[in-house]
């Protein structure tokens, strides 16, 4: 996700807003503000909530940009960062999720019958992930925003890559093995929706 | 009805969570917005604490000042035909220094080493005032 030249450009950035010039910063942010969001996206999926989550994470990384001793990638460092804000601010504003036992059945994965329900299918998935514990949902969600890259998304959460694929497994367990249940809530489904939303 | 596989059940995720890579993207004017609240944020530019300063810098240049009367008054007081004695030596350096120490070309090259030290200054003025 960052080749060598991008490196040395983040560097060079960092260093000069480190130095006083405080709009080389808006450089910075010309060049992640498309992870950042979509990573807030994945979380939320609320766009105004999303772009309000990334500015906090810019903001949080404007303030503590002396922290990033540069041994890491930029964006290991920013992503890591931006996971922390994403996090409290999921806590601070919670989503009305289900629980996972109130979710649809989607379409079974394998029957060549339903497939005409993909689409419903993939947003109940979506939304189920949302309502996994944290620690599966992060690495889960992590995952496959880093182009399905353990190493990547073990550096972004801060935890040893067998503990992500310990993690995804157990997501992924749990969401089968939920998801695969009869669907007493189909009718009632609520799905996941945030406040704004609600609006 | 069979229950999906574990391998049925992770295509399906995949399918349905890589299709978010390309995602959505910020709206147009995400970048200033968050520009403004980085800048509204900004600490204002460190100026130079000259109250702080000042007396230290008095006491520094005392203190130079100090030592350079010290060693004129050391050199004019040791006999100048003293063979290999430093005032046979510098002295006859040091007469045309003073003697072109306040005359107008003395002053010309002052107000050209000051020229760059000025134009520093103001740039950095003007660069970090935005």
């Amino acid at each position: 996700m960052n080749s060598t030249p991008a490196i040395d450009e983040d560097r060079a950035l960092v260093g000069a807003v480190l130095a006083g010039d405080t709009p080389a910063f808006a450089g910075l942010v010309r060049r992640w503000q498309t992870p950042l969001v979509n990573l807030a996206w994945r979380f939320c999926r609320d766009r105004g909530l999303a772009e309000e989550m990334a500015q906090e994470a810019f903001l949080r990384a404007f303030r503590n940009l002396a922290q990033w001793r540069g041994e890491a990638a930029f964006s290991t460092w920013l992503f890591a960062l931006a996971m922390n804000v994403y996090r409290t601010e999921l806590r601070r504003i919670p989503a009305t999720m289900q629980s996972l036992d109130e979710i649809a059945e989607p379409a079974d994965a394998g029957d060549a019958e339903l497939r005409p329900d993909a689409s419903r299918r993939d947003e109940a998935l979506r939304r189920a992930v949302l309502a996994l514990p944290e620690k599966y949902r992060d690495a889960v969600l992590l995952f496959y925003f880093h182009e399905q890259d353990i190493p990547a998304a073990a550096r972004t959460l801060g935890v040893p890559e067998g503990t992500v694929k310990a993690r995804l497994f157990r997501g992924r367990e749990l969401l089968r093995s939920r998801l695969s249940r009869p669907k007493p809530a189909r009718t009632a489904a609520r799905l996941t929706q945030h406040p704004k939303e609600a609006r | 009805m069979n229950p999906p596989q574990p391998s049925d059940w992770n295509r399906a995720l995949d399918e349905a969570l890589s299709e978010d890579r390309d995602g959505i993207l910020p709206s147009l004017g995400f970048t200033d917005s968050v520009m403004t609240a980085v800048l509204s944020q900004a600490p204002a530019p460190l100026r130079f604490p000259w109250k702080r300063a000042l007396p230290g810098l008095i006491a520094g240049g005392a203190a130079l000042a100090g030592f350079a009367a010290a060693g004129v008054r050391a050199l004019e007081r040791m006999p100048a035909t003293a063979p290999g004695s430093p005032a046979r030596d510098w002295r006859p350096m040091l007469e045309p220094i003073l003697q072109h120490a306040t005359s107008p070309d003395t002053l010309w090259t002052l107000l050209a080493l000051m020229i760059p030290v000025v134009t520093l200054w103001l740039t950095r003025r003007l660069l970090f005032s935005r």
